[in-house]
């Protein structure tokens, strides 16, 4: 993976026309990350946990 | 000199990656050349001085931890404290930030603030976590990051996929790690906090306002008016939108726009505001604006106009598109979006370029004021923070623009000397201790 590529995380990247070397972008004015910060709810993509103790975790 | 011509001993530092950073780097080179740069600063200025990794536990919601990696490259102190942003992003690494830290120092230089360069984030990708487990991430790298960071020492900033939320809850976590007489004192930790929070007024204005300046700078310094003068600008965001903005004030007129949407053009002129409200109500985009007409995405820079604006993203004029740029002043509101061969072609015909180090450094200079403010117990008014950023701005733009004329050089080799150049003084006048 390119290291400075933000454009695979955007929510224009498919249809972006500013530009077609979408493996070169580090800033972008119009970047948009998709879902940022929205209800946990809808972005969490996590497996339930069975209850444990808190101390086994440590 | 003579503390400085001592034999630096070899280091295995990684020099910061080519790539993106590939026009700086250049830059950098030239401007070395060109000020005959002692050899000892720049095996200085060449690495970082220190790069910080820290792996760090966060309990997510369903009650499973995870292992986050958070970076902090802090490039060069020589003029001051550590400067620059945090971005959360899956690409986000070492290199990443050592790179953009090196960017930072010349920014920072440049702008004539007393600050050096920083840059840093955390590898994640914020689409997959809740707020609640973005804060605890934010408030556990915080902590690991303990007194890497601090107000005289090295001051974040938000970058991409961060904000002025993620900054009040560093903010808030250094803060309280603090002794409580010494807590409110710590608040410039970082910059870009709302406003209600410690945050500047007007930031978010900052960086399209000092695109415009630079370019009612250069018409002054031409003697040239901006009525009727017609401008394009690429990228509706936040420079972009503010920059149009003013300039319409003054009477320039808008004739084209591009983002990630599409194109459009109208020459008898586009209303900002009729546009930015259009865009609002339409998923941020500007197409289909019905006062313009679509235009085909090739065509943009081929728009008849007297000042193009790229404000968006990197390589947009290069030397596949740089002969049909019509317009006579370049303002880079957006980083790196003119490359090198680009740039060649553009001076060669006689098109003055504004760099993004001095054009969009508006924004580094309002992080300077919040900072001020904080330091300092003030509360400025918006009238205050524009008057401000005019002065400063003024200075810098003078000193490129008068620099380049003296020297007979353009605009943007002129600015890194300048930076540069500050950034020699300080070791010369210092010394390398011991």
């Amino acid at each position: 993976m390119n290291p400075f590529n933000i454009c695979p995380s955007c929510s224009h990247s498919s249809t972006c026309v500013l530009t077609a070397q979408k493996d070169k972008v580090w800033s972008c004015s119009e970047y948009d990350e998709a879902h940022l910060f929205d209800d946990a709810s809808e972005t969490t993509k996590q497996p339930k946990r069975e209850d444990k103790p808190i101390l086994e975790l440590a | 000199m003579a503390t400085l011509t001592a034999e630096i001993k070899k280091r295995s530092k990684k020099a910061p990656v080519r790539g993106m950073m590939d026009n700086v780097m250049e830059q950098f080179e030239t401007a070395a050349n060109k000020i005959n740069l002692h050899p000892n600063i720049k095996k200085i200025l060449s690495i970082t001085n220190n790069e910080i990794i820290v792996n760090f536990p966060v309990k997510m919601d369903n009650g499973d931890v995870e292992i986050f990696t958070g970076y902090r490259v802090q490039h060069n102190n020589a003029l001051g404290p550590y400067k620059g942003g945090l971005r959360y992003h899956p690409t986000v690494d070492i290199d990443a930030a050592r790179a953009l830290a090196m960017w930072m120092t010349w920014k920072t230089s440049l702008a004539g603030l007393p600050y050096g360069g920083g840059k840093g984030g955390i590898k994640l990708d914020p689409s997959k976590y809740s707020q609640g487990e973005l804060e605890r991430i934010t408030r556990r790298f915080t902590f690991a990051l303990a007194d890497n960071i601090g107000p005289e020492h090295d001051i974040p900033a938000p970058d991409v996929n961060t904000n002025s939320q993620t900054m009040a809850w560093m903010a808030d976590t250094y803060m309280s790690t603090r002794p409580p007489a010494e807590r409110t004192a710590n608040q410039h930790v970082v910059t870009g906090k709302p406003a209600g929070s410690g945050g500047l007024e007007g930031r978010d204005r900052a960086t399209g306002y000092g695109v415009y300046l630079s370019i009612k700078f250069w018409a002054e310094k031409n003697n040239e008016s901006l009525k009727d003068k017609r401008f394009i600008v690429q990228g509706f965001g936040n420079v972009g939108y503010w920059a149009a903005h003013f300039l319409e004030q003054d009477g320039a007129k808008l004739v084209a726009v591009q983002d990630a949407s599409g194109s459009i053009r109208n020459s008898s002129g586009i209303h900002v505001e009729d546009l930015f409200n259009y865009s609002k109500a339409n998923n941020g985009h500007v197409s289909g604006f019905p006062e313009a007409f679509d235009l085909d995405n090739e065509k943009f820079f081929r728009t008849e106009c007297d000042i193009c604006i790229p404000a968006a993203l990197g390589n947009q004029i290069t030397k596949d598109n740089a002969k049909i740029i019509q317009a006579r002043l370049i303002a880079e509101g957006a980083n790196g979006p003119t490359n090198v061969e680009g740039e060649k072609i553009l001076l060669e015909r006689g098109i003055t370029i504004i760099p993004d180090i001095l054009c969009n450094s508006g924004g580094v200079v309002g992080s300077y004021f919040e900072w001020l403010q904080n330091r300092s117990g003030e509360l400025w008014q918006l009238d205050e923070v524009m008057a401000k950023l005019h002065k400063k701005l003024k200075e810098s733009f003078d000193k490129v623009y008068d620099y380049a004329t003296v020297e007979g050089i353009d605009m943007r080799t002129a600015a890194y000397c300048i930076a540069i150049q500050r950034i020699e003084k300080a070791y010369i006048q210092r010394g390398i201790f011991p």
